[in-house]
């Protein structure tokens, strides 16, 4: 039996025509940590706070070890929520913030204190509990934050993006504390980011929610492996698009034939998808010929554009390995870096290059980096070894040669 | 920290005190006079006026009534207006500018204006010449004063803390008691206070809905006024701020625009 199960879940606000969390179903075992991952917008903090009883549902049924608790008010759930802000009571200590919950449920003073004491250590904070919330720096608030939600001992956390307001140092510092946290007590975790890093190094199992949907459901592994569909890959840093037609485990397209194993079969639109690092060189005359069309530096490599039988390719070598402007070059590609997703609409998609592993799942990056990619001949041509800065930022790392 | 913020109080009371107390000193001097006539300085001495008015038991009943009149109109009007300006502050919905307007109505219309159709109805529904008839009467006068204020205080409010609260375990009265009100307790004092002030300086309302039944403070102020004896008018003038001014010496940490604008956050 699985430990939390959302089923048939569905919120439409009264005003949206379309509903922003959509028919989701999703079990979770006991002890795992799911990472919800997806854009802002997508309706993953909807679908926590109908978990937390924050906002009702419009229909389906959230059960926790096999009950449902959507009659069950938010203080008497066995949930517990910890938000984007740290939201800690300005008028109380720290002590007190993190006792609130035992107070609200008529514990003994001396009990509270004593695992209150218990809550600092864990949360590596001994010693602050007199301090008040705003003498805290914004590290310390969230552990304060999590420590009073981890003190009435729920079934399931629930954290909405609580490290996206910290810096990138503080946030892997704080990553590295859920992990130790999770050791040390029984807890379920569903944790919402949009932070693609964050939520591979945190999760048992990813989640991704596109649209009030979830798209694919599967250990962070698979993402790299066997994404489902075009935007899965790009998010996962998938490079290449191509359009293809599938037949059974083989997938037809301009660059060949590919043979998948472990291929799903599917009717609609699919298109084959290639990592960068995919291609390796071949002898003169064997593999596909491909024609270098641009070049970007990069440090340990270089991202080069190539003209690939009627296909445009992104692919990259080692920065050993310097080609020029319009040389051929013979390449192979790697079986085990060449998947096949479905294109996420119904209509085919077409050739497209998305550079570049993303920072994170904001809608606007991702457009960015198609923009830049699908344009062509935009800034100034460049040499192979050229260096430019702006080329070393994630967003917009390529320049075209006319 | 608390030092600091004990001086930074300072000129915040002492423009209080100079607006408020340096008016109230040649009334203070008529009080205890006897006379004060052209060219003299400075009045013959006298307690006549502080003992007569202790004496009369008019006086000391219309102090009482103010007292229980504004209390009620302060506490029924932050009954009324708490929710009402909770949900202006924090929420969105159609039709809010129309709604505010409405709220803000009272405060608009002159009283006197209002009150002559008002005294109607209330003679129709026996509500006038009592003290219930005064006191929902001025506390739809007192209302806009704490709604808008309050809606401001909401507005500077995070939601988010209730919610919190609730996945804690607290219930609605728990959340209320424990979070919301601590969080916005400055604002709340100083709508309550502009509440309580609009209606103990209160006189044409309480004249004609409470007719000769219900006799508070001002109304006893305007019949010594036109008695011409000013020091016993003074010596109740007095009596009648003396509250008030108690009232701004408890709350004047408080009324400082950061005080009420942040909701409290900022009062460590």
């Amino acid at each position: 039996m699985t430990f939390l199960t959302l089923r048939g879940l569905t919120k439409r606000y009264d005003d949206a025509e379309t509903p922003c969390v959509k028919n989701l179903d999703l079990n979770i075992e006991r002890g795992q940590i799911v990472v919800l991952l997806g854009p802002s917008g997508c309706g993953k903090t909807t679908t926590l706070k109908m978990i937390a009883g924050l906002t009702e549902p419009s229909s389906g049924d959230i059960l926790v070890e096999g009950d449902s608790v959507v009659q069950i008010p938010t203080e008497k759930r066995p949930v517990s929520m910890i938000f984007q802000k740290s939201l800690l009571f300005p008028h109380m200590t720290v002590a007190e913030n993190i006792g609130f919950g035992l107070r609200m449920r008529g514990m003994k003073q001396a009990i509270i204190k004593r695992k209150v004491n218990e809550m600092l250590d864990l949360v590596r904070l001994e010693g602050y509990g007199d301090r008040r919330a705003l003498q805290l720096s914004g590290g310390q608030e969230q552990r304060v934050s999590l420590a009073r939600g981890l003190i009435i001992e729920p079934k399931v956390l629930l954290l909405d993006e609580p490290f996206s307001a910290l810096d990138a140092e503080l946030r892997l510092e704080m990553r590295g504390l859920i992990m130790d946290l999770k050791k040390k007590i029984d807890v379920t975790i569903l944790f919402v980011t949009h932070d693609q890093q964050e939520a591979v190094m945190l999760a048992d199992k990813i989640a991704l929610m596109i649209d009030g949907e979830i798209v694919q459901y599967d250990n962070a592994q698979t993402f790299f492996t066997r994404p489902l569909t075009l935007r899965v890959a790009e998010f996962f840093g998938w490079t290449n698009f191509v359009p293809a037609s599938q037949k059974g485990k083989t997938v037809t397209c301009s660059l060949g034939e590919f043979v998948f194993d472990g291929l799903e079969e599917h009717n609609g639109p699919m298109c084959l998808t290639i990592r960068p690092e995919a291609a390796v060189l071949c002898p003169k005359g064997e593999g596909i010929r491909a024609v270098i069309r641009s070049s970007v530096y990069m440090g340990t490599r270089i991202d080069y554009r190539v003209d690939c039988m009627d296909a445009k390719l992104g692919i990259s070598f080692d920065s050993d390995q310097v080609f020029e402007i319009g040389e051929e070059i013979f390449i192979k590609l790697q079986n085990n870096k060449v998947w096949a997703v479905r294109c996420d609409g119904k209509e085919p998609c077409d050739n497209r290059i998305v550079w570049g592993p993303p920072l994170n799942m904001q809608d606007t990056s991702i457009e960015a980096r198609r923009e830049q990619n699908e344009g062509e001949g935009i800034g100034q041509s460049i040499g192979a070894l050229d260096r430019t800065d702006e080329h070393h930022g994630g967003d917009s790392r390529e320049k075209d040669n006319p | 920290m608390a030092k600091n913020r004990s001086r930074s109080r300072i000129p915040v009371l002492a423009v209080l005190y100079i607006a408020i107390i340096v008016p109230i000193i040649p009334i203070l001097m008529w009080s205890f006079s006897f006379r004060w006539t052209y060219p003299n300085l400075l009045p013959t001495w006298s307690p006549r006026a502080w003992d007569y008015v202790f004496s009369q038991s008019s006086i000391i009943s219309a102090i009482g009534a103010s007292i229980i009149v504004s209390t009620l109109v302060t506490g029924l009007t932050l009954i009324i207006g708490y929710p009402a300006a909770k949900a202006l502050g924090t929420r969105e919905f159609k039709g809010k500018t129309i709604v505010e307007i409405f709220i803000l109505l009272p405060a608009i219309v002159p009283v006197i204006s209002a009150v002559m159709g008002m005294q109607g109805i209330y003679l129709r529904i026996y509500l006038s010449d009592s003290l219930l008839g005064v006191v929902l009467a001025q506390t739809v006068f007192t209302l806009p004063y704490l709604i808008l204020g309050l809606a401001a205080v909401f507005k500077n409010y995070n939601m988010e803390y209730e919610q919190v609260a609730s996945t804690l375990g607290a219930d609605r009265w728990r959340v209320l008691t424990q979070v919301t009100v601590p969080s916005i307790f400055p604002g709340l004092v100083v709508s309550c206070l502009f509440a309580f002030v609009v209606s103990w300086s209160q006189y044409l309302l309480t004249l004609m809905i409470g007719g000769a039944a219900v006799n508070t403070l001002p109304l006893e102020l305007f019949a010594l006024m036109t008695s011409q004896d000013y020091p016993v008018a003074c010596a109740v003038s007095i009596i009648f701020i003396l509250p008030v001014l108690i009232l701004l010496g408890l709350t004047s940490k408080y009324l400082t625009t950061n005080g009420v604008a942040k909701g409290g956050i900022n009062q460590i």
